[in-house]
C-alpha cells in the first residue's frame, strides 16, 4: 500500500510539471483565485519572498527596519526586503487571555487579526525598485468547531504539565519549610531525600502526579550530590535543571505537540467570516526616496465566507479591484491605466478525504488608453471596456496531513492569458494552503 | 523549557485570596499547595489561601504555553484580593514552547 502510494506520488510530481501551460502578467499573477491573499503587499508586487521578516515585539520591528532601511549614506530602499507584522502583538498585553481570542467579538477578531506587510523587489531595470505596501484582517462572525474543553490536546497538556508542577510544588515546598538553611552535608542529603518522598506520598496530590514526582526524587538527589550544593537556593536551582534533563524532554515534546494543536484549533471555526485586505504598490527610480511619484498600482479584496458546522459545505464570494497605471514610469506605453472589477464565487463540498469545488468569476476590465491629439484643438482619452470571465471545477484528496493532489478543468480570463484559456491542471499541494478536506 | 522565578513578599493580614491571570492569550495551567495541604489545581482565581499564613511560603506554579500565533510573550499576573501584586512578562524561547513560572508566596 505505501509502495503504491509512492509511486503515485512520483507519478504525480512528474505530472504537474507538464499543466498550467498558459502564462499569465502582472494581472493573472494577482488574482485568479476566488481567496483573500495572505500578505497582501507580496501579493500585490506578484512576489512569494523565501525569507519574510516577521517581528513580534517593537524593538524587533525597529531593528529590522533600521537594518534594511539605513546606511551609512542615510535613508535607502532594500533591493529584496519582505517583512510582516501584527501591530496589535507588537506590545505586550498581559491582561488579554487564550479565552479572548478563542471566541472573540467580531470587532475584537478584526483587531487581533490585523496584520501589516512591505515588501521591496527590484525591477527588470536594475535602477528600479517597487515597495509595496499592505494590510488585512478578519472580521470573523463565527465561532470556534469546538469548546475549548473539548480538545483533546488541552487534556494533553494539562497531564503533563500537572506532572511537571507537582515536581516543582512539592520539591520545593519541603525546601522552603525544611531546609532553609540547607548546607550540603551528608545527613542533610539522606534526610532531603526521606522527606522528599514521605511529603510526596502524604500529599493530596492526584495519585498519577505522585508517582512521577517520587519517580524522580532518587535522580535528584544524584544532582544534588554530584552538583555539591550547599544552600537552599541552589536546591531550588538543582529542580530547574531537572526539567530541562533528557528525562523530561518527552514531556515537552507532547506539550509542544499538544500547543500546535491547540493554536490549530483557533483557526478552526464555522460560520460567516469576512476578510478586508488592501494594498498599494509604488516605483522609485534610482533606487531612491526622492525620485518616486504618486503610487502606480492599488487594489482591495473582500472575501466574504461561510463555513457550516454540520453539513460539509463551504462557500467564498470576492469582490475585488485593482487599478494599475502601466505608463506611469517610461510613458512609452499607450495603455495608461487598467482597472480590473471582479466578482466572484466558489462553494467547496468536503467528503470525508475528498474536496469537491466550483468556482466562477465574472472581471469587468476597463483600460484608458493616453491621449490622443484630434487636431482641432481638442483631445480624447479612449477607454475600452471588456467583460471577462473564469469558471473551473476541482477534485481533490487529501493523500496525507500536508500533502494533497487535487484535479482542476475549466476556462480561465481571457485577457491577462497568452496561449489559451484552457484549464486542465493536475496538482501536488504541499502543506500549509493546501486542500485539507479531512479537518 | 525557560522557568521564571520569583518571590513575592505579601501581608499575613486577613482573608487572602489569589488571582491568577495569564496575558498574551496563551494557554496555561496552574498548581499550588495551601499550607492547609490541600491540592488546587487549574485556574486560580479569588481561591482563598487559608488563615495563619505568618512565616509560611506558598509554591505557586503556572505552566504557561505558547498557542497564541502572533506572539511568544507570555506575562503573569499575581493578585491578592483583586490587587494586583505583581506583573511577570517573559517570553517563550521558541513557537509553541513552554514556560514556567515559578513563585514564591512568602507571607
Amino acid at each position: 500500500m505505501i509502495k503504491r502510494r509512492k509511486l503515485l506520488v512520483i507519478l504525480l510530481l512528474g505530472c504537474s510539471s507538464m499543466v498550467y501551460a498558459q502564462d499569465t502578467d502582472f494581472f493573472g499573477k494577482f488574482y485568479t483565485n476566488v481567496k483573500a491573499p495572505s500578505s497582501p503587499a507580496f501579493t500585490i508586487l506578484g512576489t512569494n519572498p523565501s525569507e519574510i521578516s516577521r517581528p513580534k515585539s517593537y524593538r524587533q520591528l525597529e531593528l529590522a527596519l533600521l537594518n534594511n532601511f539605513f546606511t551609512q549614506e542615510g535613508l535607502t530602499i532594500p533591493k529584496d526586503f519582505s517583512i510582516e507584522f501584527s501591530p496589535y502583538w507588537l506590545k505586550d498585553r498581559p491582561y488579554v487571555t487564550f479565552e479572548d481570542i478563542y471566541d472573540p467579538t467580531p470587532a475584537k477578531s478584526a483587531l487581533y487579526n490585523l496584520s501589516f506587510s512591505l515588501a521591496t523587489q527590484q525591477g527588470n531595470e536594475s535602477d528600479t525598485t517597487y515597495i509595496s505596501l499592505g494590510l488585512r484582517t478578519t472580521f470573523d462572525f463565527g465561532k470556534p468547531r469546538k469548546i475549548v474543553r473539548e480538545l483533546d490536546a488541552v487534556m494533553e497538556f494539562e497531564k503533563n504539565s500537572s506532572a511537571i508542577m507537582a515536581i516543582n510544588n512539592s520539591y520545593k515546598v519541603v525546601i522552603a519549610t525544611d531546609f532553609s538553611s540547607f548546607s550540603g552535608t551528608s545527613n542533610e542529603i539522606t534526610q532531603l531525600e526521606s522527606k522528599l518522598k514521605e511529603f510526596i506520598k502524604s500529599s493530596q496530590i492526584p495519585e498519577r502526579d505522585k508517582a512521577f514526582a517520587l519517580k524522580f526524587v532518587p535522580v535528584y538527589i544524584e544532582n544534588v550530590k554530584s552538583s555539591g550544593a550547599n544552600s537552599s537556593a541552589r536546591l531550588d536551582q538543582e529542580v530547574d535543571s531537572l526539567f530541562n534533563s533528557s528525562d523530561i524532554q518527552p514531556i515537552i515534546e507532547k506539550m509542544e505537540a499538544a500547543s500546535r494543536e491547540i493554536q490549530g484549533s483557533l483557526e478552526d471555526r464555522v460560520g460567516f467570516k469576512v476578510e478586508l485586505a488592501a494594498a498599494l504598490r509604488n516605483e522609485f527610480r534610482d533606487n531612491s526616496f526622492s525620485d518616486n511619484n504618486t503610487s502606480p498600482t492599488a487594489g482591495f479584496w473582500i472575501t466574504p465566507s461561510y463555513l457550516d458546522e454540520k453539513l460539509p459545505i463551504e462557500f467564498l464570494g470576492a469582490f475585488r479591484y485593482i487599478r494599475d497605471n502601466q505608463d506611469f514610469v517610461d510613458g512609452t506605453n499607450n495603455i495608461d491605466w487598467t482597472s480590473n472589477v471582479d466578482v466572484g464565487m466558489k462553494l467547496i463540498y468536503h467528503v470525508n478525504k475528498f474536496s469537491l469545488e466550483g468556482e466562477f468569476i465574472y472581471r469587468t476590465q476597463t483600460q484608458v488608453l493616453e491621449e490622443q491629439d484630434q487636431g482641432n484643438g481638442f483631445t480624447t482619452r479612449p477607454e475600452r471596456k471588456t467583460l471577462d470571465r473564469k469558471f473551473d471545477f476541482s477534485v481533490a484528496y487529501q493523500l496525507s496531513e500536508n500533502l494533497a493532489i487535487s484535479y482542476t478543468y475549466g476556462k480561465n480570463f481571457d485577457l491577462p492569458i497568452l496561449a489559451g484559456d484552457l484549464i486542465s491542471a493536475l496538482n501536488l499541494n504541499f502543506g500549509v494552503g493546501g486542500y485539507k478536506p479531512g479537518k | 523549557m525557560k522557568i521564571e522565578n520569583k518571590t513575592i513578599n505579601l501581608s499575613s493580614e486577613g482573608d487572602n485570596r489569589l488571582t491568577v491571570v495569564v496575558g498574551n492569550a496563551q494557554k496555561y495551567h496552574a498548581s499550588f499547595m495551601k499550607p492547609s495541604g490541600e491540592y488546587v489545581v487549574g485556574p486560580i482565581q479569588n481561591n482563598p489561601l487559608g488563615s495563619n499564613l505568618q512565616g509560611k511560603t506558598i509554591i505557586l506554579s503556572v505552566m504557561v504555553t505558547d498557542t497564541n500565533p502572533n506572539t511568544n510573550k507570555t506575562s503573569l499576573i499575581v493578585q491578592i484580593n483583586g490587587v494586583e501584586k505583581d506583573n511577570i512578562p517573559s517570553e517563550a524561547e521558541q513557537d509553541n514552547g513552554q514556560v514556567l513560572y515559578s513563585i514564591k508566596l512568602k507571607f
